[in-house]
């Protein structure tokens, strides 16, 4: 799980803060496939940039009793001028996970082939997409966190073996679309006015969201 | 105890991972390191050459050799430079959630010793075997001082710098200039201590120009340490530490406070 002790979080949207988190105290499940609701797409960032520790609260304490995933789909620490294959060595070190049996699994679900040896800041914007959610899932945590939800998973086998893989053992947190969260997802986290609401049942949730924001 | 040798061991495996990525970016593109390595050896040539043609027959400051004078003041004074010089606290948009910006500042720090232990092997190796015997310290407790101090310096310079550049645009490209000034009054050409009581009396505010003192102290047994004030020297180097450490702090939160705008 992952605990909220007492949280506050606020965010500066133009020349007003928002509050995302007032004084939240709770408890995420990180073995839960979570579709993450919020009112605002600042407050959403914001929660999960709190999750993936990115980001600090103002008050209160993050107590993450998992493995989190960094932000899947952002390969901020990537070096532009180093191989792929370098970086993604990189990433399994800084992970603590082996670097071999990282690079084969990368390689054989990204089929990247020698395209893993070019400078990363060489590959196009697509390839660059494919590579950050694959080598995200090569990546064993506990509880993976998901700015969006990659398009990528509805259209590439290989990715969909390797994600359905790791969602069989692990959580997930995500922004989704009801019809993806119903695929999925079994739970539902509404962030609004400050305070954390749980659904199990996803349709109840959304329903709950849609007279929230009417 | 259990959680703390699992943090050590998380920490440090994150520290060895940057340091082998560090190590693989300079074998992908090792001349850049090299410039820098070489620019105190560039200007060491310079300067031997400028002296031996146009000043040979005046005597040498110190010593037998001008070179090892040079070189005794050259060095500490680019390692102070080159350790407080290109110091980043990485920004959260380049960097992973498992490291921490002091991190990249740790390595940043090891990379530049180890750099600088290759270049006093090489400069004053080769002095040694090609110019003076008097390039073998007389002695290595003053010259590991001196580079702890100047370690300790440069890594709370580096700091306040990081702030300073942040709160004042305008500093860094000032700071390069006034920077490389400094080697005009650190005392690298001439000995301070030979100098007026007045002009003494303001460079003793300067710590490098007691950190040059105390490295020179290491190769000329008989240097002139009127000046010299250790005390003075480590107060500096921790001062400038500790304030590095809390505007680290302070420019902690204020990232913290800017990082939550959306990502789209």
């Amino acid at each position: 799980v992952i605990v909220f002790d007492q949280v506050s979080k606020k965010v500066r949207k133009g020349r007003v803060h928002q509050v995302v988190l007032d004084n939240v105290t709770a408890a995420i499940p990180t073995d839960r496939h979570i579709a993450v609701l919020a009112t605002s797409k600042v407050e959403r960032s914001a929660f999960l940039q709190l999750l993936a520790q990115v980001a600090v609260p103002d008050h209160g304490m993050i107590y993450h009793d998992a493995v989190v995933s960094f932000p899947v789909g952002q390969l901020n620490g990537f070096a532009p001028d180093l191989s792929s294959r370098l970086n993604v060595a990189y990433l399994a070190r800084l992970y603590g996970r082996k670097v071999g049996s990282t690079i084969r699994r990368v390689e054989k679900y990204s089929a990247f082939g020698s395209r893993l040896d070019l400078p990363f800041g060489a590959l196009s914007p697509t390839q660059r997409d494919l590579l950050a959610n694959v080598v995200a899932f090569a990546l064993p945590f506990n509880f993976y966190i998901l700015p969006r939800f990659p398009a990528l998973i509805e259209k590439n086998r290989r990715l969909e073996t390797l994600f359905t893989r790791r969602m069989r053992k692990a959580g997930m947190i995500v922004p989704i679309r009801e019809r993806l969260a119903l695929k999925y997802c079994n739970t539902v986290l509404i962030v609004a006015g400050g305070r954390l609401y749980r659904f199990d049942d996803i349709t109840e949730g959304y329903d709950a969201f849609r007279r929230a924001v009417a | 105890m259990e959680y703390v040798a699992t943090a050590f061991r998380r920490h440090s495996e994150v520290l060895s991972a940057m340091l082998i990525r560090a190590i693989d970016s300079r074998r992908e593109s090792p001349f850049h390191t090299l410039g820098a390595i070489l620019e105190p050896l560039t200007l060491m040539a310079v300067l031997g050459t400028l002296w031996y043609l146009l000043n040979r027959h005046q005597t040498v400051p110190f010593g037998d050799s001008v070179l090892l004078f040079y070189a005794s003041g050259i060095f500490p004074y680019y390692f102070f430079v080159y350790v407080s010089r290109r110091m980043r606290l990485q920004p959260p948009k380049r960097r992973f959630p498992i490291e921490r910006r002091l991190d990249h500042v740790f390595i940043h720090l090891v990379l530049r010793v180890f750099d600088y232990i290759v270049l006093g092997l090489v400069l004053f190796g080769g002095l040694y075997f090609f110019v003076t015997r008097d390039a073998a310290p007389y002695s290595l407790i003053p010259i590991i001082e001196s580079a702890a101090a100047l370690l300790i310096l440069g890594f709370g310079w580096g700091l306040l710098l990081i702030a300073l550049n942040k709160g004042f645009p305008l500093w860094r490209f000032l700071h390069p200039s006034i920077s490389r000034a400094l080697i005009l009054f650190t005392g690298i050409f001439y000995i301070a201590d030979f100098m007026s009581p007045s002009a003494r009396y303001i460079m003793s505010f300067n710590p490098l120009v007691h950190a040059v003192a105390l490295f020179r102290l290491g190769f000329y047994p008989s240097y002139p340490t009127l000046l010299l004030d250790k005390w003075y020297l480590f107060v500096c180097a921790v001062g400038f530490l500790v304030m590095g450490f809390v505007l680290e702090r302070v420019t902690l939160t204020m990232e913290g406070k800017r990082l939550v705008r959306p990502s789209a």
